[in-house]
């Protein structure tokens, strides 16, 4: 996140629920430190937002649901897992610390901060791969550019994250947890991607299991409009380690203390997905296959439908000239 | 994996590569040359080559080798010089548009409507498809389009001194090179049959040939349509009046 507009999130009666730097939409939910499932209602300009309580989450489960789909994705017990590690707005930095809260060299801070999170995820014994790939400039093909690299560090990647810091004041994130400043972390899912579900799940677990051994590390998890790549995999996310107005060695200490949750949830290395929203996706990848044959059978013949249903039958025709009998004359 | 999933996955390739199949089809490559470009492209996926180092500049041999490959094909193929011109600037056209989004849009993602990779490669369908008209044009302008827009940015990364690399097609068969050309031969598909239809209205039971439907067969030129419209040889519909091809 670049720039430093942020958008202040309250509540009905003017309680100040989060803030951040994402520009937030109607429809947009979050999941405050407490567990409790905010909505938001209303965007006023560009700079405040109102939610609304939903209800209280109960992450109890969290873990061990997780870990029942890491099970049934058939990921492996024991072994060394390898996380991915990579940073989309290479340019990111801590302006306290930086001296600017964006690096147009590519060298931004948040670079070090990814370097914390994989010294303390080797540390607890797993594989990092942390791809130092700068995708600028900061603008709207970085996405674009860095779903490249997304691609290559999830090779054998249990889980990837894309660490970045968000824009808000020192406030937003600053937290004494262990008797140390630290930033706290929000986790990111885009919405629009179809493992959405997935992903909320592995966010929940990390919370869950973040909350037990350092209360207050979490600082929530927002869902909101996007991608963010994580349709590559259902145990993307998106960190925002702090923000711009944060200390850089209170990011890395955030980062080093999620470390120590990461290993107690991934299994093997493998690459699994879990059947959450599968099928669904399959109803949907039916339902446009034959609404949208079905119009081009429309449009084609004019509404002919024996004429529609000689073109279905030919489709099957065309499958035998991969069996090696070649056609002779012309197709129909 | 579960059931769900691995049945997912089995669709899901299915649709992908059996409408990059269909894509290449419409391209006069027959079934068995077709089945190799797909298998090349996901071969290729694997492979990457490093063209310039400093600042690095990467090519993936399936995402954009092997599109590159078959856009320059149907350039060379092309029946007239005009096709061949017309290609190579929607192309050009394709590659500022998409280039010149990445400049002006919101950067933060979840402003955009869809998926950026998915995004910037309907934006090159459409300015294709708008640019050349015809399925050969809009392939050729839909893959280019990316693909120039990504050496844009390795000129801007080299030009700006801004640390950065550039990976074209880096990721593989589902790289926007590949999708933006899937998804310019579908819009040139779906608009050219509508097109007709609307024109022409509908065939008649049992009669003639097919409607619409990408042209003649191979090798033949086809007997006229109702109306009078012929499509021509390179097996794309053109207008009676000349108003420039339809796909």
């Amino acid at each position: 996140m670049g720039g430093v507009k942020y958008v202040s999130v309250y509540d009905g009666d003017g309680n100040l629920i989060c803030e951040t730097g994402f520009r937030l939409g109607v429809g947009d939910e979050y999941v405050d430190g407490d567990n409790a499932l905010w909505r938001v209602e209303r965007v006023v300009g560009d700079s405040t937002a109102i939610a609304a309580y939903v209800r209280q989450l109960d992450l109890t489960s969290a873990i061990e649901d997780f870990q029942a789909t890491l099970a049934g994705s058939g990921a492996a017990a024991g072994g060394a897992p390898q996380v991915g590690i990579y940073h989309t707005h290479s340019d990111e930095s801590y302006r306290p610390s930086d001296g600017t809260d964006s690096d147009p060299g590519g060298q931004g801070g948040i670079y070090r901060v990814g370097d914390a999170l994989a010294e303390g995820l080797k540390d607890q014994g797993i594989t990092v791969n942390h791809s130092l790939a700068s995708h600028l400039p900061h603008d709207s093909g970085a996405y674009e550019r860095s779903r490249r690299t997304a691609m290559s560090v999830l090779k054998g990647s249990a889980a990837i994250f894309d660490v970045h810091r968000d824009a808000a004041p020192p406030e937003a994130y600053l937290k004494r947890v262990g008797g140390q400043n630290i930033t706290q972390i929000m986790m990111v899912i885009g919405a629009a991607n179809p493992q959405a579900d997935a992903n909320f799940g592995f966010a929940s677990a990390l919370k869950a299991a973040a909350d037990k051994v350092r209360p207050g590390l979490i600082r929530g998890i927002l869902r909101t409009g996007g991608d963010f790549n994580q349709d590559l995999s259902s145990r993307a996310l998106l960190l925002e380690v702090g923000a711009h107005t944060n200390r850089r060695n209170e990011a890395e200490a955030a980062v080093a203390d999620l470390a120590a949750v990461v290993p107690s949830l991934l299994g093997g290395g493998a690459i699994g997905t879990h059947s959450t929203g599968a099928w669904r996706a399959i109803g949907i990848i039916a339902i446009l296959v034959v609404g949208g044959g079905g119009l081009w059978l429309f449009v084609a013949t004019g509404g002919n439908w024996s004429e529609a249903w000689r073109k279905l039958r030919s489709l099957g025709q065309e499958f035998a000239s991969y069996l090696g009998r070649r056609r002779t004359g012309p197709r129909r | 994996m579960p059931v769900g999933v691995i049945v997912l996955l089995i669709v899901a390739i299915l649709v992908y590569f059996g409408l990059l199949h269909r894509v290449l089809d419409r391209m006069r490559l027959d079934d068995r040359t077709a089945l190799f470009v797909i298998f090349l492209i996901v071969l290729g996926s694997f492979f990457n080559l490093t063209i310039l180092r400093q600042p690095p500049l990467i090519v993936n041999l399936g995402g954009a080798v092997v599109p590159i490959g078959i856009a320059i094909y149907l350039i060379l193929t092309a029946d007239t010089r005009r096709e061949k011109v017309r290609g190579t600037l929607a192309a050009f056209i394709s590659g500022a548009a998409i280039y010149l989004a990445m400049k002006l849009l919101n950067p933060e993602e979840q402003t955009m409507i869809i998926e950026p990779s998915y995004f910037f490669a309907a934006i090159a369908a459409v300015v294709g498809y708008l640019s050349g008209r015809s399925r050969r044009s809009s392939f050729i302008a839909g893959s280019m389009g990316i693909v120039l827009a990504d050496v844009a940015h390795y000129v801007e990364i080299s030009v700006r001194g801004i640390r950065g690399r550039t990976w074209i097609g880096g990721a593989g068969a589902f790289d926007a090179v590949v999708i933006a050309g899937v998804l310019a031969v579908a819009l040139a598909e779906i608009v050219g049959e509508t097109r007709e239809y609307m024109a022409r209205g509908p065939l008649r039971e049992g009669g003639g040939r097919e409607r619409g439907t990408g042209g003649p067969e191979r090798g033949t030129s086809g007997p006229e349509r109702e109306g009078g419209g012929r499509k021509g040889p390179d097996g794309e519909s053109h207008d009676q009046k000349g108003g420039g091809a339809n796909g």
